[in-house]
């Protein structure tokens, strides 16, 4: 157990879903750390998210996963102390965008954040655990250019899933379909979707489905990636939230929109891999370890 | 990743990625796990860790005793006889037991509650983790259980509402949200359990398939379900400290159906080149079915009396057990080799794989359980340690109303174990 | 008669080549005697029979005569002979780990072995050295015979890539240049119609120009694509000539040193689970992409996860 006074705290960094982060300097060591305070409800006890993501942040060390080092109880107050991102993907691909015009991330750069989240999350679901709020607000960076999964606030185990989950996960622009249609048996897609969502984002600079309520958010869907049928998806129909009424839609050409919007030269490796992870149907999306396993990766796979 | 501001516990997952040549297996995933790293001890350990925790309280409960006796100079010499003799300090047996008994009623009460399987194990295991940390004469268990309960709930996503759940327990949610903080200290927030019943469905399949056409699937269906009762007994014991969940289950299903464990490790594990034809399908059944006719017997005693239980099956399985035990254990000092072999993680030494589920299994069956007048008394002694006072006080009430009246009220010798 | 008009003639039947244009001579590798078409097919048709030739006691078939291609029946010979001996000791250098030392000490006894059948020197003997290494060596020439055909089908196949891509590339420079053309034509028409509208030409000529810089770049996407594609043909790689695929390592979270041996066998169908197969059922599962072979293997994992840990051993603080 470390003292609360041997921690200084700094400037506000950011409120994660149920907290407030501030910068803190550990005075002993010299060495930054994120110090998420957890507002203790005197109705509840401790709440249920901070029990869950210090519950699964205690069991997962990896490179690409943000470490919880310490947890400090003051009077009325919990403290969660992270190790210190500089940076988070959000602000990251914001600082590039002059005003109005968008600018994604150099291609490079891409693969790279890519390969590391992917390994996160593959990490993650070997553990059994899915995260269940990927973003670019959730995705660390720090100086060195390594990208961490942070705020586990959402996240849980999983087993067989006849527990039904909640389908009110994941921030809506980063939500697959079958969960915005109601899905409450997700499994591990649901956290690949998001990859494929936050890959596109990296490239344009801007998100890609960028919905203001479940209505629009699944149109914005289906108008790009084409809309399910029972053929594609097996029983898409009995979600449900299915609306018979929609449109039918033939797929875009994912290529040609990501095109319009980068500088950079698309390879079909990339586009193949991104078809891969956004999948209307989650049956078919691809595992995080298959999607590791991708051409497009292939300088990170090869032995030399 | 950087070094310097570590300041959690140290980590041995990092050292073991040194060696290179290394391949990671699920072996070293279940070693990266809170359970092994923090949960899990040699018998030795653990009984080192009860003594040392165990004693620095006696010491401070004697001092508290002295402090007591020599600040209350008006004491009588029979008031320091019976202070003497009923405020004792418990001893780490005596606390073990306590803490078991209680777990029983931790138990109980999920099954009250319909709580799901797994919530009431880490319940019990979160309950019998804290009494690791602190003893029952500091904290009695009695304020541990519903905490351990209402944060297991938390914790595996079982969430009941704080009114709720003090309304289902008859209890005030200050009382249960007191302890919270406290207990999830003593856990080192560590609050992730890796319980037998998954491996259990695991084996479930893979007995399946490694004995296909050998065993009779309704009859897979029953041991399941028995073996899965037999797990939730097993978190009530030392083997959760002792064994992984997979060791654990083996024992289970030994318990279960030895005769089938046995030929079910025996063909996965056993000489691989050559796999030994065992005998024909019908007479595995058959063997099968008279293990389960056999175990008939205790199990229908048991349905009739809680209490009967863990002795019914305990006389059966040393009977039985005592000798076999004896051979492996003898076999497991002989071999220089370790259980898994180092060169592919994947292969298992039969040999030593079953001594040591033989032996996890003897723990399961050798548990001693407290009956409730034995509970009642390590009640009362720690109750008279933490307030020696009130034994003094409760004497001289009973001497007053001697004197005041003829008739003796008999009054419980304690107040009642009550929850 | 001399040497020249010998080579014409059938030394059988007399026939000559100055009579008979479209005659054949056919050779057999047991002797190498020279013989015509028609005088094989009289011969031999009935079945094995002895060479015509005086002096040669070779029994000979008909099904294994062939057209001479050298015409120094020697050289024909020993050509046969390389081929014949090629096709057992088809090691290659790889087979020797690269190790040029003893790759060339193999290929000095191959051609001892050669010489001495071609010279009819120690013929048994050599034979039966040739035999024995092919019965102790069968597994390792049957690999390599077919290494050798899947190299020369990969490179092929390679040719046959590079041949489309060149053409593709020829099309595409072809389509950017017309594009380009019909872009500048359209860019001028743009600029006349909407001179009629908006009054500033400069800006009118700013638009237009933007315009037409990103219609430009389709097809010269296309073309920078495809040269990538060529440049680093992700999985070939041409070594000394020889195709090879890359060694690729499969992914796992612990950057490629994670054990992936399994401890069981998944055979679904083996498995009688009414719990999953209820649910495999349920349309909502099936729609939310439920699977049983993940569930299975989630399952399978955990039963041996932490099997091998031996806690009194590994934990006993030395």
């Amino acid at each position: 157990m470390v003292a609360p006074s041997q921690f200084k705290q700094l400037e506000k960094v950011g409120n994660g879903t149920y907290a407030t982060v501030y910068k803190g300097l550990n005075k002993t060591t010299g060495v930054y750390v994120a110090l998420k305070e957890v507002k203790l409800d005197s109705e509840e006890g401790t709440p249920s998210t901070a029990i869950r993501e210090i519950s699964l942040m205690k069991e997962l060390k990896h490179d690409n996963i943000v470490r919880l080092f310490d947890v400090i109880h003051t009077e009325n107050k919990l403290t969660l102390v992270f190790e210190f991102m500089d940076n988070d993907l959000k602000k990251f691909m914001d600082n590039r965008n002059k005003g109005n015009s968008h600018k994604g991330l150099e291609m490079d750069l891409v693969k790279y954040f890519q390969w590391q989240l992917l390994q996160g999350v593959a990490f993650c679901h070997e553990n059994r655990i899915l995260h269940r709020d990927l973003k670019p607000q959730n995705l660390l960076i720090n100086n060195r250019g390594q990208l961490k999964l942070g705020d586990f606030g959402l996240a849980r185990a999983f087993g067989i899933p006849v527990n039904t989950f909640s389908s009110e996960v994941v921030t809506l622009w980063y939500r697959a379909p079958d969960v915005l249609m109601g899905s409450r048996n997700y499994c591990t897609s649901i956290d690949i979707w998001s990859c494929g969502c936050i890959l596109a984002e990296m490239i344009m600079g801007k998100p890609l489905f960028p919905g203001s309520n479940d209505e629009e958010q699944l149109k914005l869907i289906f108008d790009t990636m084409g809309t399910p049928v029972e053929q594609t998806w097996p029983q898409v129909t009995q979600l449900a939230k299915y609306n018979p009424l929609l449109p039918p839609h033939m797929p875009r050409d994912l290529k040609q929109l990501l095109q319009n919007n980068t500088e950079e030269v698309l390879d079909n490796n990339l586009v193949d891999l991104l078809h891969g992870l956004l999948q209307l149907n989650p049956d078919a999306r691809l595992s995080a370890r298959d999607a590791l396993n991708h051409p497009w990766f292939a300088e990170y796979n090869h032995a030399n | 990743m950087p070094t310097g501001n570590d300041i959690s516990e140290a980590t041995p997952a990092e050292g073991s990625k040194d060696a290179a040549t290394k391949r990671i297996s699920d072996d070293d995933l279940y070693r990266h796990s809170s359970q092994y790293t923090l949960w899990s001890f040699t018998k030795e350990q653990l009984l080192e860790k009860r003594r040392t925790l165990n004693a620095r309280v006696v010491d401070k409960v004697n001092e508290r005793l002295q402090n007591t006796i020599s600040s209350h100079t008006d004491l009588s010499q029979d008031e320091l006889d019976a202070i003497k003799e009923t405020a004792v300090p418990v001893s780490v047996d005596e606390e073990l037991k306590f803490v078991n008994f209680f777990a029983r009623k931790v138990q109980s009460f999920c099954q009250s509650l319909n709580l799901p399987t797994e919530v009431g194990a880490t319940a019990i295991s979160f309950f019998r983790r804290y009494f690791l940390m602190n003893s029952t004469m500091e904290v009695h268990p009695k304020h541990i259980l519903l905490t351990s309960i209402f944060l297991a709930c938390k914790s595996e996503n079982y969430f009941i509402g704080i009114e709720a759940f003090a309304k289902k327990t008859k209890s005030q949610p200050a009382a249960i949200l007191k302890y919270e903080f406290s207990v999830l200290e003593s856990l080192r927030f560590t609050l992730l359990n890796h319980h037998p019943y998954r491996p259990l469905h695991g084996f479930f399949l893979d007995i399946q398939h490694i004995l296909h056409g050998k065993v009779d699937l309704n009859y897979m269906g029953q041991i399941y379900s028995n073996c899965k009762k037999r797990i939730t007994e097993t978190i009530l014991t030392d083997v959760v400290y002792h064994y992984t969940p997979p060791q654990i289950t083996l024992a289970c299903l030994l318990i279960e159906d030895e005769a089938l464990t046995l030929k079910y490790l025996e063909l996965k594990f056993g000489n691989v080149g050559v796999p030994s034809e065992p005998e024909s399908a019908e007479a595995i059944i058959e063997e099968a079915k008279s293990e389960e006719a056999k175990s008939e017997e205790p199990k229908s005693k048991e349905s009739k009396s809680e209490g009967s239980k863990s002795e019914g099956s305990k006389s059966e399985g040393s009977k039985s057990e005592g000798v076999k035990s004896e051979e492996s254990k003898s076999e497991e000092t002989k071999s220089e080799e370790t259980l898994s072999s180092s060169k592919s993680g994947s292969t298992i030494n039969l040999d030593l794989l079953t001594a040591l589920v033989v032996e996890c299994k003897d723990m399961i069956l050798n548990v001693e359980a407290l009956s409730k007048e034995e509970a009642t008394k390590i009640d009362a002694r720690l109750h008279y340690c933490q307030n020696p006072m009130l034994l003094v006080d409760r004497l001289r009430r009973q001497k007053q109303q001697r004197d005041s009246s003829a008739e003796v009220a008999a009054e419980p010798d304690s107040k009642k174990l009550k929850v | 008669m001399d040497e020249d008009e010998k080579k014409d003639m059938c030394p059988i039947c007399k026939t000559d080549r100055y009579l008979s244009p479209d005659m054949k001579f056919l050779i057999n590798p047991e002797c190498y005697h020279k013989i015509c078409e028609s005088c094989v097919d009289r011969i031999f048709s009935l079945g094995p029979a002895q060479c015509p030739y005086e002096s040669c006691d070779k029994i000979l078939r008909r099904n294994k005569f062939k057209t001479q291609i050298f015409d120094d029946v020697g050289v024909e010979k020993e050509v046969d002979i390389r081929k014949r001996v090629f096709n057992v000791f088809n090691k290659t250098l790889e087979d020797f780990d690269d190790n040029q030392e003893s790759y060339d000490k193999y290929l000095e006894e191959v051609e001892d072995i050669i010489y001495n059948l071609d010279n009819g020197i120690d013929m048994e003997k050599t034979e039966e050295r040739l035999r024995t290494y092919e019965e102790l060596n069968k597994h390792l020439i049957m690999a390599n015979l077919e290494r050798s055909k899947q190299d020369l089908a990969n490179f092929e196949q390679r040719q046959k890539f590079e041949k489309e891509m060149k053409l593709k590339k020829r099309q595409l420079e072809k389509q950017i240049e017309e594009d380009e053309r019909a872009n500048r034509e359209w860019a001028k028409r743009e600029i006349v119609n909407q001179l009629t509208v908006n009054e500033d030409a400069e800006e009118v000529i700013e638009n237009v120009r933007k315009t037409v810089k990103l219609k430009k770049s389709s097809a010269r996407r296309k073309l920078e694509e495809l040269n990538k594609v060529l440049r680093n043909n992700p999985s070939m790689t041409m070594v000394n000539g020889r195709m090879k695929k890359r060694d690729v390592v499969p992914f796992t979270p612990f950057n490629g040193d994670r054990d992936l041996h399994k401890r069981y066998e998944l055979v679904e169908n083996e498995y009688n689970d009414s719990f999953i197969r209820d649910l495999q059922k349920k349309k909502e599962y099936i729609a939310s992409g439920f699977r049983t072979d993940l569930v299975y293997n989630r399952m399978l994992t955990e039963a041996f996860m932490g099997l091998g840990c031996v806690i009194k051993e590994e934990l006993k603080t030395s």
